[in-house]
């Protein structure tokens, strides 16, 4: 029994959601069936998933989301047929919609959103970046018990404040499987960041697995979905370029590690679907605009698994917004963003199309749309850059920066100006074999200025256990690399020392204490935690209400973490203590140290994770009280 | 049909040469895992003994890295430490730093002996005089904890999890996979073979359950043949994790032969 809905009926449904805010492309172009599969422009309906579902064969609208404005709104999230790869699955939607319907607030109104639990689980709604009293929060099991299946919870709370957010279910996998949309909340008074168009432009990543069955899968095996394994190949590469003694160092010193230099993310394109405006890279989700016009595109990433490097050919990127918050205008060619974060960059293009493009971390795949004049026209897609090891100091920090043999692909360090290596004539490099002064220099004094966070490494007692796979003991500090796969590649690409708050801090105080906490794992266990212990050991963190508090985010492992604390913001700051952006999610690279200061003003319990959302249900979370 | 009849050939001989090995085999087994826990410590390290993956198992130095001759204590900028190394008169001794030094213009440990001077090079408190560099205790992975390591609970200021202000109840716990338990099946082997209306049937393989740190753990290979199980090795053990990459096994295990007495 399979119902198969004409085309035509779904394109029309398709383009009847979009009409009332007419942002994205009015026409979907006639596509043969699979293609429109491939598209994931809706889809069918195929009874014997929706029936063993329990859920009527609804259509399920992707691409573009509709956008809900006012100051009340009903949500109802449910179970809906998607298909994104040619096999069908279900996915659960808010309104029968993926992305969720945008929600388009105005700062200062008092909003009331009724969620409603269609599923057989329970549910929740987290509304990331928004400043609100925690039992609006939405984390199940800290700010509230979660909405049962067939209940409605009333969300209301005043907003406070204005820009780009997002939100998104905070139980069990439902945000991987679909549960996420985009919040737009414009400014009291006039934005001043001025635009004669704007998108949002959602990333997010689709996995035809069970999402728990994925992280089954990678504590049988940890690099279960790692295809660039380093190969034979690779090592002849490197014996021709490095010689042969560097290779058989490279590699000796990963094996004896027993890590691998290529496992960026985890999950790779083998297993993920990566999609723009949920809409996949065949799709070509596109926006239209008018040659000339400055056009606000409101990127959110929105994923579970995936950093995105995101870049348009042929245009430069005015990054005028971070997490929400105003920057100071800064022009890049690319920059990158995990789960949770969110960047507004205003463009303006002047030929008929360019491709947005957005590639995973770990360059297996990527997510692309369009800007054009009109529809049915694409650019050129870029070819992936290649893969690129993680260096020694993405593993060591600062110290790694200069281990002979191991330092491939530039690092990121940028401060090696100047430092006289022949002059060290003194050094006896007899007892540090394989080390390379040259990396001496990347190590980042700048901290140890008075206002500054500590430096002083200081590990838990509970990092020296089963829990962990490394420890940084020298970690660098600088906010200027973007990181393993951007560095040196020709283009300008956004890091966190270019971020600057319009209006600076929030608060001028001085941090009253520090708080180090150190993120860590064991990849070949896929175990995640802070300090080396999981959520479920773990106790509060402790912030005093109304404490001016440094947190230290110092990080052990060779990932990148996407760290957000729910409910206060974090006010990055440089190494030397200065204020940098205000964020609600930081990314701490691999053996980076970053600190951001805290103003514990919001009473109440609130949640602190990773946004990987593996990392994050494997243990790499946190509970604060401010009290 | 030849190779049929070699195969079978050789289920015979390896069930001669099984039954011999057992005793050694069972010997082995219960004194590895304590054997295991004690290398472990010994050597401060993790790369010894009961390798849970096929990596090579004599990693406890790390050559290219080589951090027995790299240690900086601490590695702590404040109060750096590289004195085993000459540096001629280097002496930097804290000076507080003055600038932001993401970059160190002009860092020139040839001029570095004439020590005032260093102050412009921002080293901050960066020790590069006396004392001894000891290489010994930085590792990137295992070792013991220091005695004034952080007490990860420190920042809780008594508070928990489900209790006390603002907190749900324990029923409404946040459960998360970390306390959730993972299973899983393996067969590395399984072999079917059916000639001369006879069959013969190869296993081997292992199945968990548990968390990630404590797991139940069958391991399992046999062979049978027309129907009748003719030797077998199973072992039900408990598998904890020790260290960053060793968990130690232990358990039972039951041998079974055709022609032997079984053996627990």
């Amino acid at each position: 029994m399979i119902d198969i809905y004409p085309l035509s009926t779904l394109g029309y449904a398709h383009v009847k959601h979009l009409l009332p805010h007419s942002l994205a492309l009015p026409i979907l172009p006639r596509r043969r069936f699979v293609q429109g599969l491939a598209a994931g422009g809706v889809l069918l309906g195929l009874s014997p998933f929706a029936r063993a579902a329990g859920v009527p064969s609804v259509n399920t609208s992707t691409g573009s989301a509709a956008v809900l404005t006012g100051t009340e709104f009903n949500l109802d999230i449910g179970e809906s047929p998607v298909n994104f790869t040619g096999s069908p699955r279900i996915a659960t939607t808010v309104n029968g919609s993926l992305p969720a319907p945008t929600l388009r607030w105005r700062e200062g109104d008092t909003v009331t959103i009724r969620v409603k639990n269609r599923l057989k689980e329970a549910t929740s709604i987290h509304w990331h970046g928004i400043i609100l009293p925690f039992q609006m929060d939405g984390v199940p099991g800290i700010s509230f018990t979660g909405i049962a299946p067939g209940e409605t919870f009333t969300y209301r709370f005043k907003v406070e404040q204005s820009g780009t957010y997002w939100y998104h279910s905070h139980s069990g996998m439902q945000e991987a499987t679909g549960v996420y949309g985009a919040i737009i909340i414009d400014p009291a008074q006039t934005d001043s960041i001025r635009a004669d168009r704007e998108y949002v432009v959602q990333l997010s990543d689709w996995t035809d697995e069970d999402p728990m069955r994925v992280l089954a899968k990678l504590k049988m095996q940890g690099d279960y979905y790692n295809y660039n394994q380093p190969t034979a190949i690779d090592f002849f590469q490197d014996v021709s370029r490095d010689g042969l003694k560097a290779a058989i160092d490279k590699r000796k010193m990963w094996n004896e590690m027993r890590m691998s230099p290529t496992d960026l993310a985890d999950l790779s394109a083998n297993v993920l679907t990566y999609l723009m405006n949920g809409t996949t890279p065949a799709g070509n989700w596109t926006g239209l605009f008018r040659p000339g016009e400055r056009v606000r595109l409101r990127f959110i990433n929105g994923a579970a698994n995936t950093f995105y490097d995101v870049r348009i050919p042929g245009l430069k990127l005015t990054v005028v917004q971070a997490d929400g918050v105003n920057v100071e205008p800064v022009t890049v060619d690319e920059f990158r963003f995990g789960p949770g974060e969110t960047y507004d960059v205003l463009v303006q293009p002047k030929d008929d199309t360019y491709t947005v493009f957005a590639q995973a971390m770990d360059r297996t795949g990527y997510a692309r749309g369009t800007l054009a004049t009109r529809a049915g026209l694409d650019a050129p897609v870029p070819a992936l850059d290649p893969v690129e090891w993680l260096t020694m100091a993405d593993m060591m920090g600062s110290m790694g920066a200069g281990m002979a043999g191991m330092s491939h692909g530039g690092s990121g360090q940028s401060s090696m100006g100047g430092m006289d290596h022949g002059a060290m004539a003194g050094m006896n490099h007899g007892s540090m074999q394989g080390m390379n002064h040259a990396g001496m220099a990347g190590m980042d004094h700048g901290a140890m200025t008075a206002t500054g966070a500590s430096t002083q490494v200081r590990h838990a007692r509970t990092e020296y256990g089963p829990s962990i796979d490394m420890r940084v003991d020298m970690p660098r500090t600088n906010l200027d690399d973007p990181g393993i796969g951007l560095r040196n590649n020709g283009r300008r690409v956004l890091t966190l020392s270019d971020l600057h708050t319009v209006g600076g801090a929030m608060d001028p105080r001085g941090a009253e204490r520090e708080i180090e906490l150190h993120l860590t794992g064991n990849m070949e266990r896929y175990a995640w935690s802070f300090d080396g212990v999981e959520y479920g050991k773990s106790t509060p963190v402790h912030f005093r209400y109304g404490e001016r508090v440094r947190v230290i985010l110092h990080n052990d492992t060779m990932m990148t973490h996407p760290m957000h604390l729910h409910g206060m913001w974090s006010e990055l700051e440089a190494p030397d203590g200065s204020f940098q952006a205000r964020r609600h999610t930081i990314p701490v690279q691999p053996a980076q140290r970053i600190s951001f200061l805290v103003t514990a003003d919001a009473l109440g319990r609130w949640a602190w994770h990773c946004h990987l959302m593996l990392h994050m249900d494997a243990g790499m979370f946190r509970e604060v009280v401010v009290a | 049909m030849s190779s049929v009849n070699e195969k079978k050939g050789i289920l015979t001989v390896n069930t001669h040469i099984r039954k011999r090995i057992l005793a050694t085999a069972i010997a082995t087994l219960g004194a590895t895992p304590l054997l295991a826990y004690a290398q472990a410590h010994n050597a401060h390290s993790d790369h010894t003994a009961m390798p849970t993956s096929s990596a090579p198992a004599d990693a406890a130095s790390m050559p290219g890295m080589d951090h027995s001759k790299m240690n900086m204590p601490g590695m702590d900028h404040g109060t750096m430490n590289m004195s085993g190394q000459d540096h001629g008169a280097m002496h930097m001794k804290s000076t507080p730093a003055t600038k932001p030094a993401e970059s160190m213009p002009g860092m020139n440990h040839g001029q570095a002996n004439t020590a005032p001077t260093a102050t412009a090079h921002d080293m901050g408190a960066m020790d590069m005089s006396g004392g001894e560099m000891d290489h010994g205790d930085m590792q990137m992975q295992g070792g013991s904890a220091p005695p004034d390591a952080r007490d990860p609970n420190a920042y809780s200021d008594g508070y928990v999890r489900n209790a006390g202000k603002y907190a749900l109840p324990p029923s409404e716990a946040l459960v998360m996979s970390d306390m959730h338990n993972f299973g899983s099946v393996r067969f590395d082997r399984l072999e079917y073979v059916k000639a001369r209306g006879r069959e013969w049937t190869a296993y081997e393989g292992e199945a968990w359950y548990g968390s990630t740190y404590n797991r139940a753990v069958i391991k399992a290979e046999g062979e049978v043949a027309s129907g009748k199980l003719q030797e077998s090795e199973t072992q039900l053990l408990w598998r904890h994790a020790i260290s960053t990459f060793w968990n130690t096994e232990l358990g039972v295990r039951f041998d079974h032969a055709q022609g032997a007495p079984n053996r627990e």
